[in-house]
């Protein structure tokens, strides 16, 4: 695909106090990260949270960043690690209860903020995407916080083992055991059937 | 389809998602093909795997809400007033004035003495300076006699210890060298007395001889015999 402005030119102008290349370089990804937290948190308020840490550790750490690899790649292991922390903290919180998703603003109140929505101006169509990610989310949901992420660095993110492993820190055939293990313990559910 | 022989997966936990791909061996391809047939666990996996693919493509992007996406990352730069620029700038120059000009105030009994030049106070200056001096002087001549007393009081000490230790040294090595003339003289003294009774040992002797002879020679004469030359009846020499 084709930048008009390559990642590594905006982190060099962002880490010379440039803001208008700052925020290019999160326009840019945003979208990726914040769909990456609420598929891994179910809570539209915890993505939003968590995404503003994700961003911020970025922009702490590019300083550090080598332009070794793609910074996606970069970028989604900083957020891998802040989401483990975030569901560990969250698990050890006894307020959030274990393998309950919340049904808050994640499919009502953000959903009338997207574009999509404001495109089509359709229910129809809004219900159906709804039931989609609401579908999703309830397979997400019957996973572990590690198989999860594994599914969602590997389904949704597109990398390659060798990827999550290296954003992860487990090792690659951990992973692939991970994933089966994942993948064996959403047998039955209709909801990938239908997707066939 | 139920497999003859136990399946452990391997292969398809191995290569799942380069099968699905396309990006396998033919001959490991070919293997998978034939463990999907047989396994129905694997064969499960296989379609999960694909519904999954499928399923994550149904996501429906959300738009992230609006947020201040500079608030906690780039600090907005300080506003600095310009009253304390300007406040900054002309104390400088009163300050820079001052010295110029050798501006003084003193406060005597008098009152607030304002004056240019320095002129005034030079001669307090030059006593100040003087009185300072002399203290320093004082203080460095203190300071060198005590580091001399000191080193002299030490280097005292260090001789008393070196004239102790060569006397210890002297004396042993003298009673040494009496002792070892002494066992001298003794020794010859001893040879000395045992040559003495040697020689005694043997005068004796010879004396005794010589009594036996003349005791001899008397009772010869005496029992009428003196015909015999005196010569044989003489006695040894000493």
């Amino acid at each position: 695909m084709f930048q008009l402005n390559k990642d590594e030119n905006l982190i060099c102008k962002a880490l010379g106090g440039s803001e208008r290349s700052w925020v290019s370089l999160v326009k840019r990804y945003e979208g990726i990260v914040y769909n990456y937290c609420l598929r891994m948190t179910f809570n539209s308020s915890d993505a939003m949270d968590l995404m503003q840490e994700v961003f911020l550790a970025v922009y702490r750490n590019l300083p550090s960043y080598r332009g070794e690899g793609q910074f996606k790649g970069w970028m989604m292991r900083i957020a891998a690690n802040k989401t483990t922390d975030f569901l560990r903290s969250r698990g050890r919180n006894p307020l959030h209860r274990a393998g309950e998703v919340s049904d808050d603003s994640f499919d009502n109140d953000t959903i009338f903020q997207s574009s999509t929505y404001t495109q089509t101006r359709d229910p129809a169509s809004h219900h159906a995407q709804t039931n989609k990610n609401q579908e999703i989310r309830k397979v997400l949901n019957k996973l572990s916080d590690a198989q999860k992420q594994v599914v969602e660095l590997k389904f949704f993110q597109h990398f390659t083992f060798e990827e999550i492993s290296h954003q992860t820190g487990v090792s690659v055939n951990t992973l692939k055991t991970r994933l089966y293990t994942a993948l064996k313990k959403l047998k039955g559910f209709t909801e990938i059937q239908n997707a066939l | 389809m139920h497999s003859n022989r136990p399946c452990n997966h391997q292969l398809v936990i191995e290569h799942i998602d380069s099968y699905i791909e396309g990006d396998l061996s033919s001959e490991v391809k070919r293997e998978i093909d034939n463990i999907l047939d047989n396994c129905n666990e694997c064969q499960s996996i296989h379609q999960q795997y694909l519904g999954m693919h499928q399923l994550s493509h149904q996501w429906q992007e959300k738009d992230v809400p609006e947020w201040h996406r500079v608030k906690y990352a780039i600090r907005p730069p300080v506003k600095k007033s310009n009253w304390l620029n300007w406040g900054a700038m002309a104390t400088s120059a009163m300050a820079i004035l001052m010295v110029v000009f050798q501006l003084e105030i003193v406060n005597s009994n008098s009152g607030l003495t304002i004056s240019f030049g320095g002129s005034q106070t030079e001669e307090k200056i030059s006593k100040l300076v003087e009185i300072q001096l002399a203290s320093y002087k004082s203080k460095l001549d203190e300071s060198l006699d005590n580091q001399l007393n000191t080193a002299l009081e030490k280097q005292t000490n260090l001789n008393k210890i070196r004239l102790a230790d060569w006397l210890e040294k002297n004396r042993s090595e003298r009673q040494q060298d009496i002792k070892f003339v002494m066992t001298g003289w003794q020794s010859q003294r001893y040879e000395d007395q045992k040559q003495v009774d040697q020689q005694l040992s043997y005068i004796a002797d010879n004396q005794i001889e010589n009594n036996q002879a003349i005791n001899q020679l008397f009772k010869s004469v005496s029992n009428g015999s003196g015909k015999r030359s005196h010569s044989s009846l003489r006695p040894n020499k000493l």
